[in-house]
């Protein structure tokens, strides 16, 4: 990557632009990325950050949803609109010359959504027959149920898509305020990885999204406390196979120490065939065929850090029994200096390989537009990583990882029996759905 | 269309292993070794044994120990897995150029000198692999009942992941076996994708594979299935909330000339979100909440597949109906020229997508190679920039035929 073909600047209105000179295929991948999520949910109405923003392409005053649909497609453009707890990001990847034509149409969509209350409730209608066939899906339904156990009582514990009743309570008018207020009227990020020229591409954005209102730079806020709640969630269905979730919160992006647990994190679980829990419940036993533990690091709160696998039923107790110790003995002793090196080694050259393709440099501008971060932040990341020494590493691992601090939900076959469960978590509180 | 300007090279080694070298500006390289061996070359009772020695391949060499060459990648900051089709074995890494050699060195050594440790446990990691991805998945069960309707003798109808009962009677020696058969110079080819010096590179290729003199021939296995004659249908009864319908054809193998207008067929109805079975229904009528068609890319007959999410109010035979009335239509020649441009530009946009890293480079060329002749690339576009409407109905009339189709239901 070259310093020199990146541009940082901010249009009028106080959006922030990362544009980034790549010459080798004409392509043009573009992002725009609004300060929101699903934290802004409102009480009784989850689900409205969801359903607003999968109606962005369902229709404006000018197109309907078959033409916006047809646009896109003529184009041979990919199109995307990505919601997620803490942002909101619309991209699309489309040939250098059809870029203008892509950028007008955007903002044109994006500007003038009608929400007609025809699309509003065939995507209402849509969503909760999503919502009801995931419940068939035992690792969706496992996965999404740790997130309510582990948010409890905050705006972040429903699933994105919020429920059947409550995606009910929505109206054309709820969506509407939460669009053009919640959504429209945010921070605003750009980024852009193309062979298009420079002047050309400020041309572009000068006639549309620096139309837009001056932003009022509002600080994202987030006022509700994160607390582990110790529960064990037990759900039942008709598998045969037991799936685990256990976790607890991670760091928030801007923390000092987010290397050091990304560091840790590939020795314990992340590392795939390099990771411990990989090695010991996988490999040396035969016990799974996937575990893992990874984490989100979010802002403006904590994301989650995850203990992930599933396994036949006769397996379980041994598996969970071995991730446990190892979360403990990891806690306890921390990582050797070989594993830690090994761990430098492989982020050090991870870079060229996570750099590769258009959309994946646009994608980290973007990530560091967000966070107020270097657009070459993972360069400052490996930086501080290979400060990371023997001791540094172990303090960081015996003040985050505790076995006993996790919390989580276990899908099991109807009729298995639980009451191991617990000796092995005897201060937590075990619930069944 | 425009044309994308990139380069390729072949080279043969005397004991038939075969290189391709496609040379890119980067720092990193992507390497595939393609073994052409998959689940169609399978038989009765051993279902799964190509996966299965897929998974070996990791357990360690005369050199290396378990998991060891993952290990070595993963230092380097790399990145390498495998998986195994119906047609072929792939192992792919993608690593900082400096460490290519190496890469090659582990290469060779494990398409010779597998010792097959952990063979018992990693059986069992398998079993697991086949309930977590089908058993305990209405997806995972859905599709390995569509493959098993929809052909009657070809070993296509077989999971690739094999069934318990198979795995669990495959022995130490059955994997030998089939690697001492089927890992072979001859019978595989290697393309390398990235930044790398070619001759340098060339000349450590002929050093570590050259030397390799493990006996076999080139294997041109195609296997039979006997025309269909007569619909079938399938309906499996869950009682959940799913519901899902998937309608196939059998038809010709990626390198048939008449695959490409199949592919288009197939974009036009449910490419896409424009695609027509799209619009009507799932952005119009609101019958289903997402479908698909996509033709299979197979070495023998593979399959056009339609696939619904159906929404909890709607009858499966109101959108079996909508699917033939758009079938009748392509086949009256109602396809209009906006529509053919529209799948034209997605399939060059979607080509030139796939471009952008060196392992999309290398897949792109492993393909075009494993169905004989990598450089169809560079004629593929002009390919598909050739089709008419009437290619298409053409197509359809001898393919796309109801007393062809297999439905399956699952509900």
């Amino acid at each position: 990557m070259l310093k020199k073909n990146l541009k940082e600047f901010e249009l009028e209105n106080g959006i922030k632009v990362i544009y980034y000179q790549r010459k080798e295929l004409p392509l043009f991948s573009f992002a725009i990325g609004f300060d929101t999520g699903q934290y802004e949910d409102p009480e009784g109405k989850e689900g409205l950050f969801n359903l607003t923003i999968s109606l962005i392409d369902k229709g404006t005053k000018k197109f309907d949803v078959f033409k916006i649909s047809e646009f896109f497609d003529s184009y041979g453009a990919r199109f995307d609109i990505t919601p997620s707890k803490n942002f909101l990001t619309v991209s699309v990847l489309c040939r250098e010359d059809f870029s203008e034509k892509i950028v007008n149409f955007l903002f044109h969509i994006l500007t003038e959504p009608a929400f007609k209350e025809e699309e509003i409730l065939k995507e209402k209608m849509r969503i909760i027959t999503e919502i009801l066939q995931e419940r068939e899906e035992p690792e969706i339904l496992v996965s999404k149920k740790f997130y309510e156990v582990l948010y409890e009582n905050t705006p972040l514990s429903h699933p994105i898509e919020g429920y059947e009743e409550t995606i009910r309570k929505i109206e054309k008018k709820d969506i509407e305020n939460f669009y053009f207020e919640k959504i429209l009227k945010k921070n605003i990020y750009i980024s852009a990885t193309t062979s298009l020229d420079f002047d050309k591409f400020k041309r572009i954005l000068k006639n549309t999204f620096a139309r837009l209102d001056k932003r009022r730079k509002d600080k994202r806020n987030f006022s509700y406390p994160l607390k582990i709640s110790k529960k064990i969630l037990i759900l039942r269905d008709k598998v045969n196979q037991v799936f685990v979730r256990l976790g607890h919160f991670s760091l928030l992006r801007r923390d000092k120490n987010y290397s050091k647990l990304l560091l840790l994190n590939y020795i314990l679980g992340g590392g795939a065939f390099a990771s411990r829990l990989y090695k010991k419940i996988r490999n040396e036993k035969g016990l799974v065929y996937s575990v893992y533990s990874k984490f989100y690091p979010l802002d403006p709160f904590k994301g989650p850090f995850i203990y992930a696998f599933q396994t036949g039923s006769n397996n379980f107790p041994l598996a969970l029994k071995i991730l446990l110790e190892e979360i403990k003995k990891f806690k306890e002793k921390g990582p050797l200096k070989a594993e830690i090196e090994d761990a430098k080694g492989f982020f050090k050259g991870s870079i060229p390989r996570d750099t590769e393709t258009y959309n994946q440099l646009t994608g980290m501008f973007l990530s560091s537009l967000k966070y107020g971060i270097s657009p070459f932040f993972m360069y400052d990341t490996l930086n501080e990583m290979m400060k990371i020494d023997l001791k540094s590493a172990r303090e960081f691992s015996n003040s985050f990882f505790d076995h006993k601090n996790i919390c989580g939900t276990i899908l099991l076959p109807e009729k298995y029996n639980i009451g191991f469960l617990k000796e092995i978590f005897p201060n937590h509180i075990i619930c069944n759905e | 269309m425009k044309r994308i300007n990139f380069k390729i090279y072949e080279e043969e080694l005397n004991n038939g292993f075969k290189i391709i070298f496609i040379p890119m500006d980067r720092k990193v390289v992507t390497v595939h070794i393609l073994y052409k061996v998959g689940s169609r070359n399978e038989i009765e009772g051993k279902r799964g044994i190509s996966h299965l020695l897929e998974h070996m391949m990791f357990k360690g060499t005369k050199k290396l120990k378990p998991e060891e060459y993952s290990g070595i990648v993963q230092k380097m900051g790399g990145v390498d897995n495998a998986f195994t089709t119906e047609d072929f074995t792939l192992y792919y890494s993608t690593i900082p150029s400096e460490n290519l050699f190496k890469i090659l060195e582990m290469e060779a050594d494990r398409m010779v000198n597998c010792v097959f440790n952990e063979f018992e446990s990693e059986k069992k990691v398998i079993i697991e692999e086949r309930k977590e991805r089908t058993e305990n998945s209405p997806f995972g069960r859905f599709w390995e009942n569509l493959s098993l309707l929809s052909y009657t003798l070809h070993p296509y109808r077989y999971p690739v992941i094999g069934f318990e009962k198979d795995l669990l009677n495959i022995k130490k020696k059955d994997i030998k076996d089939w690697y001492k058969k089927y890992y072979t110079p001859s019978n595989s080819f290697m393309v390398i994708s990235g930044g790398f010096d070619r001759d340098k590179t060339f000349e450590k290729i002929k050093e570590v594979f050259g030397k390799i003199n493990k006996k076999g021939e080139k294997i041109n296995e195609h296997f039979y299935e006997p025309e269909q004659e007569g619909e079938r249908r399938m309906i499996i009864k869950e009682n959940g909330f799913l519901k899902i319908l998937g309608i196939t054809f059998q038809i010709p193998s990626f390198s048939d000339k008449e695959f490409l207008p199949l592919s288009m067929i197939s974009n036009i109805l449910g490419g896409s979100e424009s695609s027509r079975l799209n619009k009507r229904l799932v952005l119009e009528m609101n019958l289903c909440n997402q479908v698909g068609i996509y033709c299979e890319e197979k070495m023998d007959k593979g399959l056009f597949i339609f696939y619904a999410l159906l929404n909890k109010d709607a009858e499966f035979e109101k959108v079996i109906e909508i699917f033939w009335n758009e079938m009748q239509s392509i086949k009256k020649g109602e396809i209009k020229k906006d529509e053919m441009e529209r799948v034209k530009n997605m399939l060059y946009s979607s080509f030139l997508y796939r471009m952008q890293s060196t392992q999309g480079r290398a897949f792109l060329i492993s393909h075009f190679e494993l169905h004989g002749d990598c450089k169809r690339v560079f004629k593929y576009l002009e390919e598909i920039d050739r089709i008419k409407p009437d290619d298409l109905v053409e197509a359809t009339e001898k393919y796309l035929k109801k007393e062809r189709s297999n439905t399956l239901i699952l509900c």
